[in-house]
């Protein structure tokens, strides 16, 4: 299971800075929620971490290397194209509007990693698939498109399709801030058990029920730094800084 | 509440219920009674001059619809518009990709081509292909400039009047094309390119797997249209020679001097060609829309007919 360590990460679009030096450690298995007012620059730092976003300097080290740079004498040297995208494909990644193909069935999604990119024989990774999708309880939804999946069914399907990389760490993006309230638990579940199962997990969410019972570390976000970070109940429940607690008083 | 505002007393309220449950009448429109008398006059009229003109000539339409030199002339305009709107496909999606390309080398040079290739008449593209052995008499692979060539040909022997044809058709057509393509790939929303990234594809594989597959329900029908405006615009070629329909129909009147009956047997073959490619548009249409069920409701109200 993958380690995580962000240090001094800064990043800018153009003139407005909106990372200004981040520092922490994810380790193995642990599950850091990352919370924070919107604009706080929660996205951003996530989408860091596997190159989807360029860092303007400071380094994010996954499993001690960083991502899109490989190391010469004393200097960082850009990685090759290839090399970015087999490590992106060791980190699976949740966004808050699901993103599944939508050509593709729940099945075909699942598959796509692994037979197009992995070059797992057809029937061993429809095997996987289906067990993918069985453990995220939507075994009978196999051939159905996505157009006609709900939200929730949807988002489900779209942590099996990371799963079927077989990554070492996920990523998710307010993976139920699109969804109705209903519809919320079903997805949740589908993290704790993943949390359960040793995965090591950064996850921005506003659900603070789930940051205090799954997360062992609650990281606060304001205007592009950490204001405060620990257990979740200290972060949550006796929080040290005033503007945690005025964002703490607004999502409670 | 009664149309005029004011209150309406109980006893005389109406039973909406039990009304809507009736088929509705249709209301009379004069207008359109009118409109039917004036078009079917038009219509009469028309279809007398066509009878009674003698200048139609249809005793001499039905002798040369099915003439061994006019079904050539066909086959020939189907061919050109088949490879040409291939060539323009392929090309036209290369050059798409090119311009959507990070790097902007690549990306400039496509939009150079299809600015040169949208910027002069394709009359006079093809006139340049049909003379292309005069500006190079000779096409070879050596070094540049310098160099003996190690294989030399003749121009026209590698070019022939068909290849400058369908070089002028297809290499004009994917300009356009290509400018389709891109605003079909432009219409997938950024999050499909971003999963299949995030996912370890490379921007080739998730424009080849994700990004062009979704894009074809937007692209298949202005090229749909495109192939059915390619079909008649392959006439132009007559200008360089090459026998197509229309060029054989001008052979046979320049003897008969019939030019209104051969130029309406060439007009027939164009429709009925159109209409099955049509045909064939709408059914591609379906084939690509897969994934984006669109049930339509049936109509709530019975309507009386
Ligand atoms: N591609 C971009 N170009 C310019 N500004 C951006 C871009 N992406 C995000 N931002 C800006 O960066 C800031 C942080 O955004 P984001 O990381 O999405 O915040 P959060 O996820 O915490 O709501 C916002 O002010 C946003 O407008
Ligand atoms: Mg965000």
């Amino acid at each position: 299971m993958a380690t995580v360590e962000f240090l001094n990460v800064h990043k800018s679009f153009g003139p407005v800075e909106v990372l200004k030096g981040i520092d922490f450690r994810v380790e193995p298995s642990q599950v850091v929620c990352l919370i924070g007012p919107s604009g706080s620059g929660k996205s951003t730092l996530l989408r860091c971490v596997n190159h989807l976003e360029v860092t303007t300097s400071g380094a994010i080290l996954v499993n001690d290397r960083m991502i899109g740079y490989d190391v010469h004498g004393e200097r960082l040297v850009e990685a090759s194209d290839a090399e970015i995208d087999r490590r992106r494909s060791t980190i699976g990644m949740v966004f808050q509007n699901f993103n599944l193909f939508g050509h593709m069935t729940a099945l075909e999604n699942v598959m796509f990693g692994p037979t197009k990119l992995l070059r797992i024989p057809k029937a061993q990774a429809e095997t996987e698939a289906r067990e993918l999708l069985a453990r995220v309880g939507l075994a009978d939804r196999a051939n159905n498109y996505p157009s006609q999946l709900s939200g929730g069914q949807q988002q489900r399907v779209a942590i099996a399709r990371a799963l079927a990389m077989k990554p070492d760490l996920m990523l998710f993006d307010e993976p139920t801030s699109a969804l109705d309230p209903e519809l919320v638990g079903e997805v949740l579940d589908v993290m704790k058990q993943l949390a359960a199962s040793g995965m090591t997990m950064i996850v921005v969410t506003h659900e603070m029920g789930f940051a205090r019972e799954v997360a062992d570390v609650v990281v606060f976000m304001d205007d592009g730094v950490i204001v405060e970070q620990g257990l979740p109940d200290d972060v949550l429940l006796n929080p040290q800084h005033d503007r945690t607690r005025s964002f703490l008083s607004k999502v409670l | 509440m009664s149309p005029t505002g004011t209150v309406v007393s109980e006893h005389e309220r109406i039973d909406y219920v039990a009304m809507s449950g009736r088929p509705v009448l249709k209301r009379r429109r004069p207008g359109q009674i009118v409109s039917v008398i004036v078009i079917a006059f038009l219509i009469v009229l028309a279809a007398g001059t066509l009878v009674t003109n003698p200048g139609f000539g249809w005793v001499t339409v039905g002798k040369y619809l099915f003439d061994t030199r006019i079904l050539a002339g066909l086959l020939l305009t189907l061919e050109l518009t088949v490879i040409a709107e291939v060539i323009g496909f392929a090309v036209g999606m290369i050059l798409a990709v090119m311009r959507m390309s990070p790097n902007r080398l690549i990306a400039g040079v496509a939009g150079v081509y299809i600015w040169f290739f949208r910027g002069t008449p394709l009359l006079v593209q093809l006139l340049f292909w049909g003379f292309a052995a005069a500006l190079f008499p000779t096409i070879g692979i050596g070094i540049p400039f310098i160099g003996p060539n190690f294989i030399e040909w003749n121009t026209n022997d590698v070019i022939s009047l068909m290849g400058a044809a369908i070089l002028g058709l297809g290499l004009n057509e994917a300009a356009y094309t290509a400018e389709i393509i891109r605003a079909g790939l432009l219409s997938v929303p950024a999050g499909q390119s971003e999963a299949s990234r995030a996912m370890g594809f490379s921007h080739l594989k998730t424009l080849w797997y994700v990004v062009i597959p979704q894009s074809m329900k937007v692209i298949i029908p202005p090229i749909g249209n495109n192939v059915i405006s390619m079909l008649k615009t392959t006439s132009l070629v007559i200008v360089i020679g090459v026998g197509d329909l229309l060029y054989n129909a001008q052979q046979i009147y320049a003897q008969n001097l019939k030019q209104i009956p051969l130029l309406i047997v060439a007009s027939i073959w164009y429709i009925v060609l159109t209409t099955i490619l049509s045909w064939f548009q709408s059914r591609l249409e379906k084939r690509y829309s897969r994934g984006t069920a669109r049930t339509v409701a049936k109509p709530a109200r019975k309507e009386a007919r």
